[in-house]
């Protein structure tokens, strides 16, 4: 999925009220902290799942220990990730 | 036979084991319950659901990633919904289920709702299944 279409999807999610704006704003700017770093998490963290938060990177093994542990320790904040070389589905 | 697993209802083509269960949750207060086939996905560690499935209910979104699924596909991960599906028991009854986990949701309807080997963790069950006879089931372990 293209920068674009992923904004997009969120532009729509907001649309139909599945989604606050600054829900759609707060995952762009993580994705955008990742984009920035992305060159680095995909030579250094394969076979992880890294994301971020609050303008935090943070690094899992498992999608639902990461996803627990990132919403406990940031509470309401969106968290932006990519699994590194493998797919979640 | 409990549990039952089957190849889809609306692709008897299809070699992948289904079972025919519900997923959960509110809207606009309100309690909703929407019946689906499941994709039981040894492939999947999340479950994934379809873009009009998930929107049947109000879900809080917790984030989000563009690149998330085989081909490079999105999903926006999302809290409030549990999924219902049954299991052969030990003692070789039918159980229904149930798991809260957090699910990923499509940008669309394409393929199946799936149910991910993380809810069948959460529940302790494991999946039997033969694709030259498209039968199987779910049990607990």
């Amino acid at each position: 999925m293209t920068d674009e279409e992923f904004s997009s999807w969120l532009d729509t999610e907001v649309d139909g009220n599945l989604m606050s704006i600054a829900q759609r704003q707060d995952l762009l700017a993580q994705k955008a902290h990742f984009d920035s770093e992305r060159a680095m998490i995909e030579r250094d963290f394969p076979n992880q799942i890294v994301g971020y938060i609050a303008n935090e990177r943070r690094v899992g093994q498992e999608i639902h220990p990461f996803l627990e542990s990132v919403n406990q320790e940031f509470p309401g904040r969106m968290i932006y990730f990519e699994p590194i070389r493998f797919s979640l589905a | 036979m409990c549990g039952k697993l089957a190849s889809s209802k609306t692709k008897l083509s299809d070699r992948r084991p289904h079972q025919t269960g519900s997923a959960s949750g509110t809207k606009n207060g309100s309690s909703v319950t929407a019946s689906t086939d499941w994709l039981v996905d040894t492939g999947a560690e999340i479950a994934i659901l379809t873009k009009d499935t998930a929107d049947r209910f109000d879900l809080l979104p917790t984030g989000g990633s563009a690149s998330a699924t085989t081909g490079g596909g999105g999903i926006l991960i999302k809290r409030g919904l549990t999924t219902e599906f049954e299991i052969q028991d030990l003692s070789g009854y039918a159980k229904t289920v149930h798991s809260s986990l957090d699910v990923g949701v499509k940008p669309n309807n394409n393929g199946s709702d799936l149910l991910g080997m993380d809810q069948l963790k959460d529940v302790g069950a494991a999946i039997d299944w033969d694709p030259v006879n498209r039968s199987g089931r779910l049990y607990e372990t």
